[in-house]
């Protein structure tokens, strides 16, 4: 190892190790547990996993867990990427909406939660105002647009971030590609799709990495809505590991989070691969 | 120097990097307090132990507790059924009492009392306009009357807390905050500064007055009169805990303090224990843990505190009194440790707990409340925090399991087979036999309820007959109000939660399928009963009051009837129904029925014969489960199940303690006493109606036998499954959602969680 790569190794040290201690270390117990009994020493071989995969519940929040991301994934990016172009363009007033879209961020999940109540409870706001326009209102949060909330939810409060992050990719791309490609008479599309999108590229993994880590995070607006049990369709993985960890399953807990994490790992080496490849 | 640098550097790593490793690894800090408490306990002999002292015949309740000049110990008692008071005094620490009634005071409610070092006392009436009415009670128990007016006129001229000092000094605390001296003569007068802080109370030790405010304790010279130096220590412990200093309670004070037997030094006691404090001093010494006394819990309140010697301790708390004395010869920490973890605070549970702890003086009990209702803890923190526990070896030996996932817990191997210890208090007490094969999992018991509760309903001979399932009682219902539109049929104070409960209780029982799944069916059912018995009086329905105040009947950890006798008593209903919590519960709804004429039987018992187990005990299998076991051999003995002298809190599941209580109650002293009850009739009316408790015939007895060794069901008391069920059922029955969305949804999410 050179100098200035144990100097910069030191640098790193510290994080390495609140790492190490705090997540490395403990998945490597809960890579132990997922094969042994809740309780007790006894090996249970690959049964954990059996159950986790026989074991309906699971299958379903897994199921919503990935229509989730499914759609909201490509939403998100598409309308922050949208945004972020139409906010580099002479907006009027683009300033107060760059901090406009921020806003939900800065927003606790307390006062979230207090807001979703308020709007889309049966009695609520929404409902109050579609029912002007003589639309009958429904329950929300108990019936099939819980879903719908959901993205929404989620959307609305990630598109602020993702937008920041397009900015800063846009900032960097030089003004003077798109001034030669003017010249030559290519229009506001063209300079788009040949200019703008293979130069965010960088930018781009990131902002997928990111928006598809924050998630996960949505779990914790819609427990607090409506609770262990709400309804199916917003019933994801992270209600079942924590339902499962109320019980006490610490096995199947184990071993469907390391199921999570293989998913997880192999979705972001297999983006990284076709990134490196089209590089 | 670049190289010192480095150096210093990679040290600071180091030891941040074995800091980080070093808070893994090790045993936890529990585990290391037990061994240096068995050092401890080596090192130092002596401890106190609690037992609680009898009052005399006709008083309940203890108002204020005094070491007399004379060495005795002397109380004010009352009655509160006869609103009687009486002077009591002991010269053998309560073992026997000689009871003056004060004349004059009957009927009157006195907010606040006193007891002086003499013998006499004084007693406080409410304020009307400016002043306020007292009186002096001398040691025969013969009244004068005074009255004064507090030295700051405002609007909260009420007096909240009073005592005396030990010159015979009364001085006052109102509840606008004030502190003052009230003379023989009416006389007020303010010499202690409280720098403008208002004073929630105050307890007076010898001459030392220490008086709690929000950010601590003013300490005043009652003697002299003056203002002694703050004392930091105090201080700090009411910066600590906040809710020492709260004062919104008229059922006592969240500390008690008495005088020492040091000049300097004084005692109290708080919800944490009992103290001594020496002024001056830098620490405040514990004398006793409340984990092993029955005055604990978050919610506890004192009336009073009498220091005889540092050996001989008396608190007046929850109206009783608790005598702590001191065995020199036990050692100072017990040797052996058990953890006894529950998730609702138990009354019962605490006295239990005191009673093993006396029978067991080298085995220290902790006793943990998971909920305790004050810190905001929600069910699935209180569970996550005990499997991490559990997980980690450090969870308690005797887990009280009502609201736990038990058929997780029994799966997962958590519980050990506790078959042999219920068959012991079996072999030497009896024990009802169909509650224990009613616990039973696949021919072993992993929990065994302690006390257990059914539901009845309660009426005339054809609601009775209608009385055994939910359709004929919701016909029967329907067709009462068919008769009388104007009148209410079901008790008022069921909201949807309340009723729905009562019913859940009684029918749950009958859904559930072998494989624990819920018969869709049988639930709809249900539904529909509810909703037609809820309806029939929906119009007159306000807000469930009786939700909001104590919920499933449980308040302060003592349970409660939610059946309404008193509602058929004051006619706001023509129909009952709802459990019956007790002994004492039993004898007041049998008391009533002289003026009611009405009678009793078991709800929906045609459907299925239900009963609610509450503290359903199970030992964690470890290693040694020895003295868990002998707990819970303590707890389903018949000492413990009749320890409840009120004799509330569900049936004993013992079955010599059950027929005890049977026994007392056909013959029970507090019915010669005359005790009764008043309560008020609707808020529309004025009307007051009451009734005397009887003793209970023979007939009674053997019907309530009959019943209770008839109920074969436990109701489905998982949490879960109950939240899912009334979470639905409510907004079925308040109209919000079709009977078939309702069972759709109970279904999907009940189906969800027996998936996982």
């Amino acid at each position: 190892m050179g100098k200035r790569n144990r100097a910069g190794f030191c640098f790193v040290l510290p994080s390495l190790v609140g790492v190490f201690v705090f997540y490395i270390i403990p998945f490597g117990d809960v890579i132990r547990r997922s094969f042994m009994q809740a309780v007790g020493n006894g090996f249970a071989g690959l049964d954990n996993y059996r159950q986790v995969f026989s074991n309906q519940a699971f299958c379903l929040a897994a199921g919503n867990t990935l229509c989730f991301v499914a759609v909201c994934l490509p939403l998100l990016l598409v309308l922050s990427l949208g945004v972020a172009v139409l906010l580099l363009e002479q907006v009027k007033g683009k300033n107060i909406l760059k901090s406009t879209y921020l806003i939900p961020l800065a927003i606790p999940a307390a006062s979230v939660v207090l807001l979703w109540n308020i709007v889309f409870d049966q009695y609520g706001m929404l409902n109050g105002i579609i029912s002007f326009f003589h639309i009958r209102g429904k329950d929300w949060m108990n019936s099939g647009a819980a879903f719908g909330v959901l993205v929404f939810s989620y959307i609305w409060k990630n598109l602020g971030y993702d937008v920041v992050l397009w900015i800063a990719g846009l900032h960097g791309i030089p003004e003077s590609i798109y001034e030669a490609a003017r010249v030559d008479g290519a229009g506001a599309l063209k300079c788009f799709f040949y200019i703008t999108l293979p130069n965010i590229r960088p930018v781009a993994f990131t902002v997928v990495i990111l928006s598809f880590l924050n998630s996960f995070k949505v779990f914790r607006e819609a427990y607090l809505v409506a609770g262990n049990y709400p309804q199916e369709q917003i019933y994801l993985l992270q209600h079942v590991f924590n339902n499962w960890f109320s019980e006490l399953s610490v096995d199947k807990m184990a071993a469907g989070s390391v199921l999570l994490c293989i998913v997880l790992v192999v979705f972001v080496l297999l983006l990284q691969r076709s990134w490196d490849k089209e590089d | 120097m670049r190289t010192k640098k480095k150096l210093a550097a990679l040290f600071l790593l180091l030891a941040m990097a074995i800091t980080l490793l070093g808070g893994c690894s090790g045993k936890k800090g529990e585990e290391k307090g037990g061994t240096d408490r068995q050092q401890k306990a080596q090192e130092r002999a002596g401890r106190f132990f609690e037992s609680e002292v009898g009052l005399p015949r006709g008083v309940n309740i203890v108002r204020s507790l005094k070491k007399l000049s004379d060495g005795s110990l002397g109380a004010i008692g009352e009655n509160t059924e006869k609103r009687e008071y009486y002077l009591l005094k002991s010269n053998d620490y309560g073992k026997k009492w000689k009871a003056v009634k004060v004349k004059g005071l009957r009927k009157r409610y006195m907010p606040c009392v006193a007891m002086s070092s003499d013998g006499t006392a004084v007693f406080f009436e409410y304020a009307k306009g400016d002043k306020v009415k007292a009186y002096h009670a001398d040691a025969k128990g013969k009244i004068a009357s005074f009255s004064f007016a507090f030295p700051d006129k405002g609007k909260n001229n009420q007096v909240h807390y009073a005592a005396y000092d030990a010159e015979g000094q009364l001085v006052v605390n109102g509840f606008d905050g004030s502190l003052f001296v009230v003379g023989k003569d009416g006389s007020c007068k303010k010499p202690f500064d409280t720098k403008g802080a208002a004073v929630h109370y105050f307890g007076i030790a010898g001459n030392i007055l220490a008086a709690v405010h929000n950010e601590g304790v003013f300490l005043f010279d009652t003697k002299k009169q003056e203002v002694l130096e703050e004392e930091e220590p105090l201080d700090n412990l009411i910066k600590k805990e906040k809710e020492l200093s709260s004062s919104d309670t008229d059922s006592g004070q969240p500390m008690v303090f008495s005088e020492g037997t040091q000049e300097d030094g004084f005692f109290f006691a708080n919800k944490n224990g009992i103290f001594h404090y020496t002024r001056g001093g830098s620490v405040i010494e514990q004398l006793m843990d409340a984990s092993s006394a029955s005055f604990g819990g978050n919610n506890a309140t004192y009336q009073d505190m009498a220091v005889f010697d540092n050996e001989n301790i008396f608190i007046a708390g929850s109206g009783s009194i608790y005598y702590y004395s001191y065995d020199e010869k036990a050692a100072s920490v017990p040797e052996q440790e058990l953890t006894v973890y529950a998730l609702d605070e138990s009354s019962y549970l605490r006295k239990a707990v005191a009673l093993f702890q006396k029978e067991n003086p080298d085995i220290h009990v902790n006793l943990e409340f998971g909920l305790s209702g004050k810190d905001g803890v929600a069910l699935e923190d209180a569970l996550s925090v005990l499997n991490t526990d559990i997980l980690a070896k450090n969870g308690p030996d005797v887990l009280i399991l009502d609201g736990m996932p038990a058929d997780s817990y029994i799966e997962k191997g958590v519980l050990a087979d506790i078959t042999d210890v219920v068959e012991e208090v079996e072999k030497e007490d009896g024990i009802f036999l169909n509650i224990k094969e009613g616990s039973k999992k696949d021919g072993k018991i992993y929990s065994m309820p302690a006390r257990f509760l059914f539901s009845v309903v309660e009426g005339d001979k054809e609601t009775l007959n209608s009385g055994g399932s939910l359709e004929k009682l919701a016909e029967r219902a329907e067709q009462l109000k068919k008769k009388d539109s104007s009148s209410n049929i079901t008790p008022p104070n069921k909201g949807t939660r309340t009723l729905l409960r009562d019913l859940y209780y009684a029918d749950s029982a009958a859904w559930q399928k072998e494989d624990g799944s819920i018969d869709k069916d049988r639930m709809e059912k249900f539904l529909e009963n509810a909703k037609r018995i809820y309806d029939v009086d929906k119009a007159d329905k306000k807000e469930d009051y009786q939700d909001k105040s104590i919920g499933d009947g449980t308040f302060s950890g003592i349970k409660a009837n939610t059946n309404a006798s008193d509602s058929l008593l004051g006619k706001q209903c023509k129909i009952s129904f709802g459990t019956v919590a007790g002994f004492l519960g039993f004898q007041g709804m049998c008391s009533t029925w002289g003026q009611t004429k009405a009678d009793y039987c078991l709800m929906n018992g045609d459907t299925v014969k239900s009963y609610i187990p509450y503290l359903c005990a199970g030992v964690v299998a470890k290693e040694n489960t020895e003295t868990a076991r002998m707990f819970v051999k303590s707890l389903l003995g018949k000492k413990a199940e009749t320890a409840d002298i009120n004799a509330t809190t569900g049936f004993p599941v013992n079955r010599a303690a059950f027929d005890a209580f049977c026994k007392e109650k056909m013959d029970d002293p507090h019915v010669k006493e005359g005790l009764s009850m008043a309560f008020g009739g609707s808020s529309d009316s004025d009307d007051i109606y009451g009734y005397e408790y009887r003793n209970l015939t023979q007939k009674e007895v053997d019907k309530l036998t009959q019943i209770a060794e008839s109920l074969t069901e436990p109701s489905m008391t998982n949490r879960v499954i109950q939240e899912i069920v009334l979470g639905q059922a409510d907004k079925y029955l308040l109209g919000e959602q079709s009977l078939e969305s309702t069972v759709d949804a109970v279904m999907k999410k009940v189906n969800l969680y027996l998936a996982e």
